[in-house]
């Protein structure tokens, strides 16, 4: 029985050892953080949103989201895979090839839909 | 991810097998006609400059560089002593540089590959010195930009005869219009479709005149390096691993990519941002 106790905690140690550097490198980025970041959704590289500084030109202004896209899902699967709508998309899968996490995605998609 | 890399590989076979079609000048001239549609007030000469050549701003800090002491002035002089020291005029290839420049890159038949000028270069210092030279920046940069300079204002003029040369193009076309990496991006979309759009701050170049001014110097680099080296930047820009510098598929994609700017000048005007 101690031995299973302490073969637990082990496991629990690990655990949190594996876990602690990933919630340190990940720490909590805001909405705009993640739509703006380089290392994250970058959309500024290829588009204008109000509130971004020195946006790049390639894609549409992302403006009245909210009026333009009434269900929110549809937003969201245009940044999921940009390839649905139009094969040959410059635009990154961003959701399809994993360069988001889900949770990344819906704060992209919540901050864009605020704008 | 699989299912994209053998869609690729199987357009790419498509392609390279169909070289009884291969029309390297119809090609070129709907290349440069698509730029043309783009940006009609652009000259064909002017795409020796590059993405100078589609703005007014960045042109003239281009010209003041030009004005002063370019950057990479002391880094050409550097090539041409160490072409000397070398003996690198002793290979038949290189015995007259600028023919050497316009002689590259070529389909060797009997070889049954693409030989880049860098290549060229390599295989010379090796038989001269007995070592090895890093493909990528250094020496063979420095080299192959004095080796470049010698040519400037002839006009690039790659041949793509055989039936091998034309499977070898087809392969470097596929390479460069194929979509790859996290970003499911190819060359194609930012230096034809989207050329002279801005990504961030960054405008982006016409593929149209991409070979005229290498080696080149960047800013970024601090110094100069080879067309292949571009590559391998434009790669992680697409979030793609990188070949190696000199690889096959590079060798491929540089003589479709120096075909396309067969008539344009080469330049020794070599600085890029
Ligand atoms: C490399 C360029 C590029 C990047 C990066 C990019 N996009 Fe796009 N985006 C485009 C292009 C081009 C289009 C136009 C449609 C098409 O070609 O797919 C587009 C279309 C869209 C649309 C549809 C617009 C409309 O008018 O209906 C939305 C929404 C969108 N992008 C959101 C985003 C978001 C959010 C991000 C970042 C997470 C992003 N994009 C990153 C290039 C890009
Ligand atoms: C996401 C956009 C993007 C993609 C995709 C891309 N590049 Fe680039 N490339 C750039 C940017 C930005 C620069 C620096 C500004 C410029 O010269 O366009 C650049 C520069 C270059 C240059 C130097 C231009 C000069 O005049 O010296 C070459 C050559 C080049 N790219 C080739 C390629 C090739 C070949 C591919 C595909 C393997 C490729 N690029 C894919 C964005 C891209």
């Amino acid at each position: 029985m101690k031995k299973t106790i302490s073969s637990i905690s082990a496991v629990v140690t690990l655990a949190t050892l594996f876990m602690m550097p990933m919630e340190a490198g990940a720490k909590e980025m805001t909405d705009e953080e993640v739509t703006f970041g380089r290392k994250a959704g970058n959309c500024l590289a290829c588009h204008m949103i109000p509130g971004g500084n020195l946006p790049g030109n390639i894609g549409p202004p992302l403006l009245a989201m909210k009026a333009r896209y009434p269900d929110k899902a549809v937003l969201k699967a245009q940044v999921y895979d940009a390839t649905v709508r139009n094969p040959s998309s410059i635009m990154p899968p961003f959701g399809k090839h994993g360069i988001l996490t889900d949770k990344q995605l819906n704060q992209v998609v919540n901050y864009i839909y605020s704008k | 991810m699989k299912k994209l890399i053998t869609a690729v590989v199987s357009l790419g076979l498509m392609i390279g097998t169909a070289s009884a079609g291969t029309d390297v000048d119809a090609d070129r001239k709907a290349f440069v006609g698509h730029f043309k549609s783009i940006k009609p007030n652009v000259e064909f000469a002017d795409y020796t400059i590059g993405v100078y050549a589609y703005d007014e701003g960045s042109r003239d800090q281009f010209e003041e560089i030009l004005d002063g002491i370019p950057p990479y002035e002391e880094a050409v002089e550097k090539g041409e002593a160490e072409f000397e020291k070398f003996g690198l005029a002793k290979c038949t290839a290189l015995a007259d540089p600028a023919a050497a420049r316009l002689a590259h890159p070529y389909y060797d038949d009997a070889a049954g590959t693409v030989v880049t000028l860098e290549g060229t270069i390599r295989k010379c210092y090796t038989e001269q010195t007995g070592k090895k030279m890093a493909p990528m920046k250094g020496k063979v940069a420095r080299i192959s930009a004095w080796i470049s300079d010698q040519a400037a204002g002839e006009k690039i003029n790659v041949k793509v005869e055989s039936d091998g040369a034309k499977a070898a193009y087809e392969r470097g076309k596929s390479t460069f219009y194929a979509k790859r990496g996290q970003f499911n991006m190819s060359c194609a979309d930012c230096h034809v479709y989207n050329a002279g759009k801005k990504a961030r701050a960054d405008i982006l170049s016409p593929a149209l005149g991409h070979t005229t001014h290498v080696p080149m110097y960047r800013a970024k680099w601090g110094g100069i390096g080879t067309l292949h080296r571009r590559y391998g930047g434009c790669y992680k820009n697409m979030r793609a691993k990188p070949l190696m510098a000199q690889s096959p598929e590079y060798r491929d994609m540089e003589f479709f990519h120096q075909a396309m700017s067969n008539g344009l000048e080469i330049s020794a005007d070599r600085y890029r941002k």
